[in-house]
């Protein structure tokens, strides 16, 4: 986009079809770059501030500064570490005091993988997690089972493909769940624990302890 | 969804949630959907990371997730990318509730706003021990609040499926339209003895019923009062009212969000409720002829369609927000290249295709003037053309050819559209800069207010709170000062602009077919 | 009436072979005003039925040959007959040279000859047309060019008067605006206050005569063509009247400045080239800089 009008090329036109149009005549032949910045026909604008304004503007303000120290802000954790000598009193208190906030978060209405502490018991022991996916599967099938039964007649090879592929899914699905808990564990081991002190402070704050 | 809306949206959530957050959205803003892996590795986050951040834009109602149709326990997430704007759209929020239910009904939707969405339990309780109306009764605040659902300015979530297992991996929910503002029982002796610490929130019973802000709602509000506003500034505050009683019955049979007609409103409906409701005598005398004058009127809001009842009419959506949003494309005109230009644009509008020739004719601007700010108007977007060939042309020369000046309405206000975006981006850009250039001296002055207090708490005397406050020397006030103006006019400039972002989408819903942010939970 | 006076004086004109003086015509037609009398010369000229001649320090009127209406001297060769000709048809409304050329099948640098030859005999003149200012027309000596040629009120030697049509938008504006200020003070109901606000063009015809701004006579029609200026800027509305005659009035616009042009991007002249890197960004920005100091 940038640099577009400055070599006197118009857009989705050619110079001869401008020039039907009487526009090219006219303008001046520009034998040096116009200015990054040429002047304005008008200021903005202004208008008096007004007081609904002033409310929203002052609710605005306290909003975006509860956020930044809410544990809701969530800060890199390679950031963090390069600026972490840099930090004024300030930033750190405001840091104790994030600790002290938990974060809520109504896990129970979000995917499981989101929920951090749930997560690590999987780690810890993953068959009964294997085993609580087999038994949804299988509940499923009965399910697809009983509609055949109900269903029959010209739905039937339908449903037989439906249920095929259920199949397959099913003999993909455990190896698939492995392969996300060996990623799980290789982001733990390389990268998390890596970083610096800081996180490791938080970490404490949203996990009940490391593990490795 | 352009790219300036994706830059914008990033910076805002940035603003929020900060730069993890922010890099997870522009990972999900380019695909439909993603799983958490996959922004695991394209953003180069760990997935606790990826995952707290998720958590956090799960949170505020920012993204939605579904099963994957390959893998149904394998959750895929995607952006609501229209929601972002309405981070900033909060203050207007909360002001309209403020006006409408004082300062209780505020801190209730400023207590939504901060979980996101919670229980009818959970929002009082918050309300009571931390909003800053502690002195306001329990029954006030479950008054407003049942009252906000009676208006539909909160909303039910669709409720979560519980099922045998505790721990569902993608949790499924259930939307029942009949159910969004069905109040929910709060227990106010519960509540009392929460705030004692007898008992805690997960006791209450109406813990599956989840509550937030309904966005469409407060639309409604800001898209009728554009229309109010623009009544009124052309046919004075009698037609004004008239109007707005006229929406209001409206509303009755017709679903806010329809997009192009409302459904029919007879006179004699207007008549009774204006008769019951309002006391503006001028008003009642000459009612039939403050209607004719509405529809009457160029911008053509109302539209009378029969003579049933005293007179059948239809609000027209669909003109009402054209003439608006080019009503604001020609002041944007104006501004920019000037009156000359504005004119110019009026009459290619108004003639559909025009030729060069006739145009500095009808606009009556001299030849060489009218082609340089048609030119320029074409350059920028504003204006188009259409090319004609004429059939056999003959064997020499090339084709002739009519070029005629057109506007194409949808492109002309999206491209303004696009440049509102990009404004609001620059403004939240410029801001940043601002406050990073002086960060020093804004955390000086913060640590030196927050000294100065601890010492009036003490009881220091003021000769020595204004030895310290001296500290901070008249060329740093100076500077500080100019700063916190700067960051003021930005912060303004993000409210203002968002009244153009505001009605160009309103264009948008009504006179196109473009899917927009309205929806409840689709 | 200056049109029958014409024919009168035409009969007079033909009567005398020689052409006829200003006191001929007075003691022909002793009733006629000077005034009607110099109309009705001028309608002549222009249809071409008339010279005039210089005979000493007398004007005098010659009819012109009604069968050939040419006032080609005897001496003319074909060649310029032919070009004479074919001006003559083009009427008042000129006819361009390359369309001469392609008629007369003539070279330019024979035609330009006989074109100035023509033009200094005063036998056909060139005038600029209003439409392209590079492209000239030519037409017989003694005629009047079509106004859309000249362009009517709004030319001074062919220059469109910028100025005269911007004050005359502005006093049109300030005519409406009067009219309604006017009639809201009547407090007679709304359809009422509508109706006194709107005016007639022929309202405003009078009003713009009556300031005197206007060095030539203005049609209503030229008022007209003011008035829908107003309306393009968005400052009035053209009503259609039941009897398909159209009204004016003041209007105000429905929006208060939009929030984008109270800040520089909205007005920037090169926001296209703005973005997070390069020369223009929200960083670097002039504009920018100026409005928040």
């Amino acid at each position: 986009m940038a640099g577009r009008g400055r070599g006197g090329k118009t857009g989705t036109l050619t110079a001869e079809q401008m020039a039907m149009l009487g526009c090219t005549k006219d303008l001046p032949v520009q034998t040096a770059p116009p200015p990054t910045f040429p002047p304005v026909l008008n200021r903005p604008t202004t208008l008096e501030t007004t007081a609904t304004q002033n409310y929203q503007l002052l609710w605005k303000e306290d909003f975006l500064n509860r956020m930044k120290d809410s544990p809701y802000y969530i800060v890199s954790a390679n950031q963090d570490s390069q600026s972490q000598e840099h930090k004024d009193w300030r930033e750190k208190a405001i840091e104790r005091m994030k600790l002290k906030t938990q974060p809520e978060f109504d896990y129970k209405s979000m995917p499981r993988e989101l929920n951090l502490s749930s997560r690590k018991r999987r780690t810890a022991d993953v068959r009964p997690k294997l085993l609580a996916k087999k038994t949804n599967i299988e509940d499923r099938l009965k399910i697809l089972e009983q509609k055949e039964l109900k269903t029959g007649g010209a739905e039937e090879d339908e449903v037989k493909q439906e249920s095929d592929s259920e199949q397959e899914e099913e003999q993909d699905d455990p190896e698939a769940a492995m392969d996300e808990e060996m990623d799980e564990e290789n982001d733990y081991g390389n990268t998390y624990f890596d970083n610096g002190e800081a996180y490791n402070d938080d970490d404490d704050n949203l996990d009940d302890g490391p593990v490795y | 969804m352009s790219a300036d809306y994706s830059h914008l949206c990033s910076a805002i959530l940035e603003q929020c949630f900060g730069k993890v957050v922010q890099l997870v959205a522009d990972c999900l803003f380019s695909a439909t959907t993603r799983s958490l892996s996959q922004i695991a590795s394209s953003t180069k986050l760990s997935r606790k990371e990826v995952a707290l951040a998720l958590a956090v834009l799960v949170k505020y109602r920012l993204v939605d997730f579904s099963a994957s149709q390959q893998n149904p326990f394998l959750a895929e997430y995607a952006l609501r990318r229209e929601d972002v704007l309405c981070l900033l759209r909060y203050p207007r929020y909360v002001h309209l509730v403020q006006a409408k239910y004082g300062n209780v009904g505020a801190s209730i939707a400023e207590e939504l706003i901060n979980s996101g969405s919670d229980t009818a339990t959970g929002i009082l309780v918050k309300c009571l021990t931390e909003g800053e109306n502690k002195s306001e009764s329990a029954e006030s605040y479950r008054n407003s609040f049942l009252q906000m659902i009676t208006d539909h300015y909160i909303i039910k979530k669709p409720e979560l499926l519980s099922s045998d297992e505790t721990d569902e991996v993608i949790p499924k929910f259930e939307t029942n339209e009949c159910d969004y503002y069905r109040h929910p029982n709060i227990d106010l002796q519960l509540l009392a003895k929460i705030r004692k610490g007898e008992a805690t929130v997960s006791e209450a019973k109406d813990g599956h019923m989840v509550w937030t802000l309904n966005y469409d709602r407060f639309h409604q509000d800001f898209r009728d009062s554009i229309m109010i506003d623009a009544i009124e500034r052309k046919l004075g505050e009698n037609a004004a009212e008239c109007f707005r009683f006229i929406l209001k019955i409206m509303y009755n049979t017709t679903d806010p969000w329809q997009r192009k007609l409302s459904n029919q409103v007879t006179f004699v409906e207007i008549k009774q409720t204006i008769e019951k409701k309002s006391n503006n005598l001028d008003l009642m005398k000459y009612l039939d002829q403050y209607i004719s004058l509405i529809t009457d009127d160029s911008l053509g809001f109302l539209r009378r369609v029969g003579d049933m009842g005293g007179g059948l009419f239809v609000v027209d959506m669909e003109k009402s927000f054209e003439s608006l949003a080019f009503a604001c494309v020609e002041s944007v005109i104006t501004e920019r290249f000037g009156s000359k230009a504005a004119r110019i644009f009026r009459v290619i509008r108004c003639k559909k295709y025009i030729e060069q020739e006739d145009l500095q004719k009808e606009a009556m601007i001299p030849s060489k003037e009218a082609k340089s700010l048609a030119y320029n108007l074409f350059q920028e977007q504003f204006i188009h053309v259409k090319i004609i060939k004429k059939p056999g042309g003959g064997s020499n020369g090339p084709a002739k050819a009519f070029y005629l000046f057109q506007v194409r309405e949808k492109d002309t206000v999206r491209m303004l559209l696009d440049v509102s975006y990009k404004s609001l981006y620059n403004t939240i850009e410029r801001s940043n800069f601002e406050k990073n250039e002086h960060k020093g001296l804004i955390e000086k002055s913060q640590r030196l207010d927050s000294i100065v207090e601890t010492m009036k708490e003490r009881g220091e005397s003021d000769e020595y709170i204004a030895e310290i406050v001296e500290t901070f020397t008249p060329p740093e006030c100076e500077i500080l000062k100019k700063v916190k103006n700067r960051i003021k006019t930005l912060s303004k400039a993000e409210l203002t602009l968002d009244d153009t972002i505001f009605l160009l989408q309103m264009y948008q819903h009504h006179c196109t077919t473009l899917p927009t942010g309205i929806r409840k939970f689709k | 009436m200056a049109a029958e006076v014409s024919q009168l004086l035409l009969a007079v004109i033909q009567g005398i072979a020689n052409g006829a003086t200003n006191d001929d015509l007075t003691k022909a037609l002793p009733d006629i005003e000077p005034a009607t009398r110099v109309e009705a010369l001028n309608i002549l000229l222009q249809q071409g039925g008339i010279e005039i001649l210089k005979k000493g320090e007398k004007l005098v009127y010659r009819a012109r040959d009604p069968e050939k209406k040419s006032a080609l001297p005897k001496d003319a060769d074909n060649e310029e007959k032919v070009v004479y000709g074919i001006v003559e048809e083009g009427g008042n409304k000129g006819i361009w040279i390359r369309d001469i050329r392609m008629k007369s099948n003539l070279n330019m640098i024979q035609l330009n000859k006989i074109l100035k030859n023509l033009e200094t005999k005063k036998l056909i003149k060139a005038v600029k047309s209003v439409n392209a200012s590079k492209k000239k027309v030519y037409m017989l000596y003694n005629l009047e060019p079509d106004l859309s040629i000249t362009g009517g009120a709004w030319y001074q030697d062919q220059d469109f008067e910028v100025e005269f049509v911007d004050v005359l938008n502005q006093q049109c504006l300030r005519f409406l605006q009067m009219k309604r200020d006017g009639a809201e003070k009547k407090r007679e109901g709304p359809l009422a206050f509508k109706q006194m606000s709107c005016c007639t063009v022929n309202e405003v015809h009078k009003f713009i005569s009556d300031l005197g701004i206007s060095k030539v006579n203005l049609a209503e029609a030229d008022l007209e063509t003011i008035l829908k200026t107003v309306v393009y800027d968005g400052n009035a509305e053209r009503v259609r009247l039941q009897d398909g005659s159209f009204v004016y009035r003041a209007v105000n616009s429905p929006l208060a400045p939009t929030g984008l042009v109270q800040m520089p991007c909205g007005i920037c002249p090169v926001i296209k080239n703005c973005s997070n890197c390069g020369d223009v960004t929200a960083i670097t920005c002039e504009y920018m800089r100026d409005w928040l100091d």
